[in-house]
């Protein structure tokens, strides 16, 4: 169960760490095209969508790295941990040590820090996730993406995957 | 006496329907369309499609994954909202249905938990199916509508017969144990 659990988990993490959205409706005029998707954004906010990667003005898009040095801090605080994270969640899920089960421990922990910093910055100013100021606390639900919800699952499952993960058994 | 019966009571092994039904689920909760006569110059063009709406309601098409009227979409998951709820549950049941069917398809564990699995994804379709009955009795009662069943629709009801011939076939072999 736990193998099952968090390979759900880690390919959830694998998209919101690396996809814009979840293609849906999948059309193949003029190579492959979706009409619609799943955007996984965690919040959009005067008309930029901030996710776990970087972020969408309109039409461009820009990875945290090229913000600079705000953009790096972006990159350690943000990004990299949610891919340690989901590397650590499908390690640990394979395998039945107590190795595993303290991988899905430290990725669930990074998850939790990611949801954290996240949304202290929104709350704070939006400067390492590339919005123009902070967001009300009025405004913070229609603003919240479907990346964000994603994350929180994830840390659910996560705990989940930890509960149902066997331990050590040596004979 | 050989262990025939145990080593033939359909819980181990790859089974076909279960897996048939889990790609054709995900296939409609994903796709708009089949590609017929795929392009090769140009990667993954086709020079004709079938698409795979589930009905056709005064010229809007009515997917799993969202409303279309060829143009613009008529609803999407970009916002959480109490009107996007409900389309999003039945994409979320049909995923669901397909990685059930997958799952209940490759894996070797107790023939009962797979039996159940297979047959709780059949059980999703259905439901499914129901939904969008209602929605077409309810549209055809109204004579002010035109409702057309989609490819989609039948490809739906043809999921269901390969996921509980799927488990019926893992309950035979366990009942000659």
């Amino acid at each position: 169960m736990a193998i099952k659990i968090g390979i759900i988990t880690g390919i959830l993490l694998f998209l919101v760490d690396f996809f814009a959205i979840i293609p849906l409706g999948i059309v193949f005029t003029m190579g492959i095209n979706s009409i619609t998707g799943i955007p996984l954004y965690l919040v959009n906010y005067d008309s930029v969508q901030s996710y776990l990667w970087g972020t969408i003005d309109g039409v461009v898009g820009s990875w945290w790295i090229e913000f600079g040095e705000t953009g790096i801090y972006s990159f350690a605080l943000i990004q990299m941990p949610a891919i340690i994270a989901c590397v650590l969640m499908l390690s640990g899920s394979f395998s039945k040590s107590e190795k595993g089960k303290k991988g899905i421990l430290v990725s669930v922990i990074m998850l939790i820090m990611v949801l954290v910093v996240t949304t202290i910055d929104m709350l704070l100013g939006g400067k390492y996730l590339g919005i123009s100021g902070a967001i009300a606390t009025t405004d913070l639900l229609s603003a919240l993406g479907m990346g964000y919800y994603l994350l929180i699952a994830c840390i659910v499952l996560g705990i989940f995957t930890l509960k149902s993960h066997p331990d050590n058994v040596t004979e | 006496m050989t262990n025939n019966a145990e080593s033939d009571n359909g819980s181990k092994g790859f089974r076909i329907l279960p897996f048939v039904g889990g790609i054709l689920a995900l296939y409609v909760s994903f796709f708009a369309l089949i590609p017929l006569g795929l392009f090769a110059p140009l990667f993954g063009t086709s020079l004709t499609d079938l698409s795979i709406e589930i009905l056709v309601i005064d010229d809007l098409y009515f997917f799993i994954w969202g409303i279309t009227d060829g143009v613009t979409m008529a609803t999407d998951f970009s916002t959480f909202t109490l009107e996007s709820l409900f389309p999003m549950l039945i994409w979320i049941i049909m995923v669901s249905a397909g990685i059930l069917g997958l799952v209940g398809s490759a894996y070797n564990e107790d023939p009962k938990k797979i039996k159940k699995k297979i047959k709780l994804a059949a059980l999703f379709i259905i439901i499914v199916i129901i939904f969008y009955v209602s929605l077409y009795i309810f549209y055809y009662l109204d004579d002010s509508s035109v409702v057309i069943i989609g490819f989609g629709f039948y490809i739906l009801c043809l999921i269901v017969p390969f996921y509980i011939l799927g488990a019926h076939r893992i309950t035979d072999y366990h009942e000659i144990e």
